[in-house]
């Protein structure tokens, strides 16, 4: 087996088999075996950055840097044959992505555990929640890690149970229980619709592995395949599978409309919260838009245009329109948790553009700087509530004296969030929002061209609200004066195991875009020059390693059945999935580099403008305006009821399923109880009518034939009457009628 | 004066003969030196002392079982055989007497039983008051007739060994002098058994006025009228089968083993039948092989299996409902010849196999059954079933012998008492292929009343233990004894044994061919 | 009239005789409810017997031995009636009767 491979396997099985030990005997190791998934997730983490280091270690070449992919797989379950061929396969496949993935997966993984070990101390079911992050942590990694859809699935739906089983770890908490029934139906829900694409592609391609699907659409099997949903409506059979795979991520990764349950799950342990409702699982949704890049685009991915798709478009709206709700529900709420979670759907929103206007690459990059500095800023509020007991941020004021390291670090974090320069959240939101501007002016001359210009205009409205929201909570939280003294009297820095993933975390936060330590070491500018000689997309360290190129040329052909074993299948040309060189992609840099300088400026203007304000209204000259309670009452009613969103779904959905519920209720009681019953009825009356039988009839058999036999005897033993002469008179006939018969017979 | 004056020189080669028989007679005479040591002995011992004839009884016994297995190794290997005469070794005595391995086979069968029988006579309690010496006397009187009878092979030998046989047991049924019951028993029996020996002699000498001679291989009435040759071997049957004890002369058997001393009535169920059955079997092998009968063999097979199937079912059905033990045991004797018939009935080597066999085990079983009910009915006074009561708990080992000796009659594994039915049914069912259509469909019916007959005698020896161990027990315990406890382990480890390594006894039976 | 049948006594009328005197003795056994008449009837069947094989021993031709046999038939008559006397004397003493019918304690 390849050597990478091997270490996928074991980063991957690792947290399995401490979760599987953690949840049966963690409890009687030292310390309720807190430190068993924590060192399991810890082996894997240095493996990932193995990896990553490997990754970053190759020269980059014309296809772009990074590692060669590579793929194994294993049968599962092998069926039938010929047309009925039922044949599964699991298997695992890393490349680039799949390799930072690994990384941003097991590092905060890791640090969860860690600050964990300090912030759920002393709480019941303590071992149970590190069997469950253990879980959790295999789930993401198999995730990240399969080669095919059907894997994905699975790995999808069994994250998906892991965060019902964390969001309801407070099991005496009704809403805690509530939150965590919302999350999983929410999620099926999206589900749903993975599921009916991923079988029209199953459908179509005739397999479930990326490969399989992407040489589908290169080849063009789905060309002239059309659906027809109403007369006169048809939309393209890729089309229609492409919107419904975006179901998952919609529901994975909380967009409007199936944003819902992402607010709720906050009821959750913040470590939760901050593992997996900020940096990874709803993370699960843009990586499978990532991965799924070339289907979503359509043929046009092989012709190099990646920009005249409409699913991406969709996708490109429906994230657009979700960050700048969010980021509008977020200003008025007063939950630092909920904010922070508003916050995270607002930014998965940008990640969505960022896919959707066909930069999939800061789309990801987005997403790794995102990880970072979101898990700090969930890390962070954990320590202040920890402090403070109370989540709700009139409790607090002026904690910048009492808890340092928690602000700066929190700080830090938000300056990322909020798209501060030489942060690496402003280099990935720069991708992001320059890409949607070039997109706008690539499609300029088209009718539409508003609705081209949405997603930025989205993106630049959120941008803006996110900086005023985020550091409202710093000047809420830090600055300012205590609102509840007693609160603050008892407010003390969190001790080192919560402190230090802050740290740490915070770090990443400034260098992971790489530029930074590029700029101080000097290394930026002869980076800079040998990506240009190779073709590289950009100078950013990470773009270069996922791009367009990297995701499907050198892509494994996958495996085929050779003489009941699989064989690696030989590709027909070198590199069977290759992209042409098309005017689209030098239009598009035409663009691109035409959007630069206004995307800088609209951008660091608006930051400014978010963070001017927020200061303003809340430390400033204007916090004692009350704007709430005054003129903006009316919006403010509306932002706090979440656009009646959840009041709606309520009335209608949930209504609607207890109404279907009661029914079936109603019919399983009396109509199908009733059937049983009966049913039960004539087996006791059958039984009760073969027992008499048998009684009666087979007993009577037997009792009369033993009787009759009794009888036989008795009268037959009459014969011997005790006198000889008799005995001489009988035996003389016997001889007699003998001879009788003999003579008969002769 | 006829030609035929005997000279001393024709003389000379018989005598010689007749000395080099005696070398192969030891068996038989020394039971006449026995018997008339035993007379002597009676007239000169007092009563009190009489019981210890016992010991010289069973000595001569021993010893003639031991002399006759020493005659058949010598025959086997390589003894001076008697040359000369008109009939070659191994006839005898001119032709009377044959010495081949059937008939020493039988003979070790008898001669075993008769160690048994003078066993159980020794415990008897009820011969305290009687002088043994007449007693032993007769028993091996009876014995040698019964030697005599396995070997004979003239109809005149036969009919004197068969009265040899019977005379003496007609007294020894009457033994107990003060015993009504026993007394009416002696009467009937006597009565009943020269009644049939009359009808077998006269039958005899019908056979001897158209053959021309007594040798039983020289008989050939294929010649005659089928009624007249059918009459006549039933008459002689019916001798034999008074004996045997199947129908159509059975009705003997209860009162006569009710009424006599439980040794005797042993020594009746299990030697005289093997005897009988010796006979009947040459008797059978000679007709068969000298195709002396009238017609062919099929209706002789169906006249037989008839007799087979009414005295098993006669001996079963009237069992159910006895209460005393003897007459239980007597009806199972009469059952037990009907399956020995099967055996006889399909006149086939395997059959003779089987019913050799079977003759052997039955002496085994019998003899154990007859054994434990004399014991328990000294020990209780009681010769009814509920003698038995409770026998499971006041002396196990007996009732646990009891319950060997139970099943093998019945005829569960791993028995002799099963292995012996199985081989007989068996070689009716393998006779099946030779005989015509018509008699087949009567041999499947007669093996399938064999095996209900089984089931019904379940019935009534399951009420023996029954009583054994599912009743209380009101009288006192069995007192022990040596000779007891290792005759019944010796009987019941013979049943045992005998059920599960039991080619040797097939092979020997086989053997006498 | 040919009365040869009648003068010259072959085979048949021995046979004949012997036929009848068995048959007597059947009937005398069944029908006499004294132990000794029966005696007697058995006697009678031993007889028959014994004719038979005279007969058949001078008129058949084969061996003389026949007449043996009719010796020792006589010789276990005797016998036979010796024991069953004794055997009805002891009865005689017990049961004060020898009507055969009536000692018939055992049956059934």
């Amino acid at each position: 087996m390849d050597t990478t491979i091997l270490i996928s396997s074991i980063i991957l099985f690792l947290p399995l088999v401490a979760f599987i030990v953690q949840i049966h005997i963690g409890r009687f190791f030292k310390r309720e075996g807190d430190w068993l998934p924590t060192s399991a997730v810890g082996i894997g983490l240095l493996l990932s950055l193995y990896l990553f280091a490997t990754m970053l270690g190759t020269h980059p070449t014309e296809h772009g840097a990074g590692l060669k992919p590579v793929m194994q797989e294993w049968e599962w379950i092998r069926a039938g044959s010929g047309l009925g061929l039922l044949d599964i396969r699991f298997g695992i496949y890393v490349d680039n992505l799949t390799v930072v993935m690994l990384v941003v997966v097991t590092l905060v993984s890791f640090l969860v555990h860690v600050y964990s070990m300090g912030y759920m101390h002393g709480e019941e079911r303590y071992n149970r929640f590190f069997a469950y992050l253990g879980l959790f942590t295999f789930s993401m990694l198999g995730l990240v890690l399969s080669s095919n859809l059907l894997f994905v699935y699975i790995f999808w739906e069994l994250v998906g149970v892991c965060s019902y089983l964390l969001i309801g770890f407070y099991i005496h908490k009704d809403s805690a229980a509530a939150a965590a029934k919302k999350a999983f139906i929410t999620n099926r829900v999206g589900d749903l619709g993975f599921l009916i694409g991923i079988l029209i592609t199953v459908g179509v391609a005739g397999s479930t592995m990326f490969s399989d699907v992407f040489a589908s659409v290169a080849t063009g099997m789905w060309d002239n395949k059309t659906i027809h949903l109403t007369s006169g409506l048809s939309v393209s059979l890729l089309t229609f599978a492409g919107l419904l795979m975006f179901m998952g991520p919609m529901g994975k990764s909380a967009q409007f409309p199936l944003h819902v349950w992402l607010p709720d799950a906050m009821e959750g342990p913040t470590p939760v919260s901050a593992l997996i409702h900020a940096a990874t699982m709803v993370a699960a949704g843009v990586y499978l838009v990532g991965r799924m890049f070339p289907f979503f685009t359509g043929p046009g991915f092989f012709q190099g245009n990646f920009f005249d798709s409409p699913v991406l478009l969709s996708i490109a709206l429906i994230g657009g329109f979700t960050a700048i709700m969010a980021a509008t529900i977020a200003v008025a709420q007063t939950d630092i948790k909920k904010v922070l979670a508003y916050s995270t759907v607002s930014q998965l929103g940008f990640m969505m553009i960022g896919c959707g206007v066909g930069t999939f690459a800061f789309a990801l990059f987005h997403l790794f700087t995102h990880a970072f500095f979101k898990a700090c800023l969930f890390l962070g509020a954990g320590s202040v509530i920890h402090a403070i007991h109370s989540q709700e941020m009139c409790d607090m004021g002026g904690l910048r004296k009492k808890m340092p390291v928690t602000y700066w670090t929190f700080l830090i974090s938000t300056c990322a969030i909020a798209g501060v320069p030489f942060l690496s959240g402003f280099y990935s939101k720069e991708g992001i929002l320059t890409q949607a501007l070039a997109y706008a002016f690539y499609h300029g001359h088209s009718p539409q061209w508003f609705v081209y210009a949405l997603p930025f205009i989205f993106g630049i409205c959120a941008a803006a609200f996110t900086a005023f929201y985020m550091f409202r909570i710093i000047w809420l939280t830090f600055h300012g004066h205590p609102r509840d003294e007693h609160k603050y009297e008892h407010a003390h820095e969190s001790h080192f195991a919560m402190a230090m993933p802050l740290v740490v975390l915070s770090f990443l936060a400034i260098v992971s875009a790489g530029i930074l330590p590029g700029i101080l070491t000097g290394k930026a500018k002869s980076d800079a020059h040998e990506a240009k000689a190779a073709h590289a997309v950009s100078e950013f360290w990470f773009v270069n390693y996922i791009s367009p190129a990297a995701l499907v040329e050198s892509m494994p052909a996958g495996y085929e059945w050779v003489g009941g074993k699989l064989q690696p299948r030989t590709a027909k040309e070198q590199n069977f999935l290759k992209i042409q060189e098309s005017k689209a992609v030098a239009e598009m840099h035409h663009c691109h580099t035409q959007a630069h300088l206004p995307t800088l400026l609209a951008s660091i203007f608006v930051a400014s403008l978010g963070i001017f304000l927020s200061w303003l209204c809340f430390l400033g000259p204007w916090h004692s305006k009350n704007l709430v309670r005054g003129p903006l009452k009316a919006y403010h009613k509306v932002l706090v009821n979440l656009y009646y969103i959840d009041w709606f779904y309520l009335k209608t959905v949930v209504a609607l399923t207890y109404l279907a519920s009661k029914i079936c209720g109603w019919f399983d009681h009396t109509v199908v109880d009733f059937l049983v019953n009966m049913w039960g009825w004539i087996t006791v009356r059958t039984s009760d009518v073969a027992g008499k039988v048998d009684y009666y009839g087979v007993d009577g058999t037997v009792r009369m034939t033993g009787a009759v036999t009794l009888k036989l005897g008795q009268k037959s033993v009459k014969i011997q009457t005790g006198r000889v002469q008799d005995y001489i008179a009988l035996s003389l006939m016997l001889v007699v009628l003998v001879l009788f018969v003999f003579m008969l017979l002769v | 004066m006829d030609k035929t004056t005997l000279t001393f020189e024709q003389f000379q080669p018989l005598i010689a003969r007749f000395l080099a028989d005696c070398q192969w007679f030891w068996p038989e005479l020394l039971l006449i030196v026995v018997i008339a040591l035993l007379l002597l002995s009676d007239l000169f011992l007092p009563r009190s002392k009489s019981r210890n004839l016992f010991f010289l009884a069973m000595l001569g016994t021993v010893a003639a079982l031991l002399l006759v297995a020493w005659d058949l190794f010598r025959q086997t290997h390589g003894a001076v055989l008697p040359k000369g005469g008109e009939y070659p070794f191994p006839y005898l005595f001119q032709g009377m007497v044959i010495a081949d391995k059937f008939a020493y086979f039988c003979k070790i069968v008898v001669l075993a039983g008769t160690i048994g029988v003078i066993a159980m006579s020794y415990k008897e309690k009820r011969f305290n008051d009687y002088t043994m010496g007449e007693y032993y006397t007769l028993l091996l009187s009876s014995v040698l007739g019964m030697l005599l009878m396995v070997s004979a092979t003239d109809m005149l030998m036969f009919y004197l060994a068969m009265e040899l046989t019977s005379i003496p047991s007609y007294l020894l049924v009457g033994y107990h002098r003060d015993d009504p019951k026993g007394l009416e028993a002696s009467l009937k029996y006597i009565i009943y058994g020269a009644v049939a020996s009359g009808i077998m002699i006269y039958g005899l000498s019908w056979i001897y006025g158209v053959t021309g001679s007594l040798k039983i291989s020289q008989i050939s009435l294929g010649h005659f009228d089928k009624l007249f040759s059918g009459l006549v071997l039933l008459m002689v049957f019916a001798g034999i089968a008074y004996k045997i004890s199947t129908v159509p002369m059975q009705f003997w058997v209860p009162d006569v083993y009710e009424g006599a001393p439980t040794p005797v009535t042993a020594f009746l169920a299990v030697t005289s039948k093997a005897a009988g059955f010796a006979f009947l079997l040459r008797l059978v092998h000679a007709l068969r092989v000298s195709e002396a009968l009238p017609a062919s063999l099929p209706p002789y097979i169906f006249a037989f299996a008839v007799i087979a199937a009414l005295t098993m079912t006669i001996g079963n059905f009237m069992a159910l409902n006895q209460k005393n033990v003897k007459r239980l045991l007597a009806f199972s004797a009469i059952a037990h010849a009907g399956y020995l018939m099967m055996g006889v009935c399909v006149f086939s080597d395997q059959g003779q196999t089987a019913t050799l066999f079977y003759l052997a085990g039955y002496m085994l079983m019998n003899l154990g059954a007859f054994y434990i009910a004399m014991i328990v009915a000294n020990a209780t006074d009681d010769d009814n079933l509920t003698g038995f009561n409770g026998l499971g708990t006041s002396a196990p080992f007996f009732a646990g012998s009891m319950s060997i000796m139970l099943f093998s009659l019945i005829g569960i594994p791993p028995t002799v008492g099963f292995v012996g039915k199985f081989q007989l049914i068996a070689s009716v069912l393998s006779s099946l292929q030779t005989v015509p259509g018509w008699l087949r469909l009567s041999l499947i019916l007669l093996v399938l009343i064999a095996v209900l007959n089984t089931v019904v005698s379940l019935y009534y020896y399951a009420r023996i233990l029954k009583a054994m161990y599912f009743e209380e027990s009101k009288h006192p315990g069995i007192a022990p004894s040596a000779l007891n406890t290792v005759t019944v382990f010796v009987l019941a480890a013979g049943t045992l044994g005998l059920g599960i390594f039991f080619n040797w006894l097939i092979e020997g039976a086989k053997g006498t061919l | 009239m040919n009365f040869n049948w009648l003068t010259d006594i072959g085979l048949t009328h021995y046979l004949t005789v012997s036929v009848v005197i068995f048959s007597l003795g059947i009937a005398v056994i069944l029908a006499k409810r004294n132990a000794i008449a029966i005696l007697m009837g058995i006697e009678l069947l031993l007889n028959a017997a014994c004719l038979n094989f005279v007969a058949f021993s001078h008129f058949g031709n084969g061996a003389q031995s026949g007449q043996v046999v009719a010796v020792f038939i006589i010789v276990i008559a005797a016998a036979e009636a010796a024991v069953a006397l004794a055997i009805i004397v002891c009865v005689y003493r017990m049961f004060n009767l020898i009507a055969v019918d009536q000692i018939a304690k055992m049956k059934e």
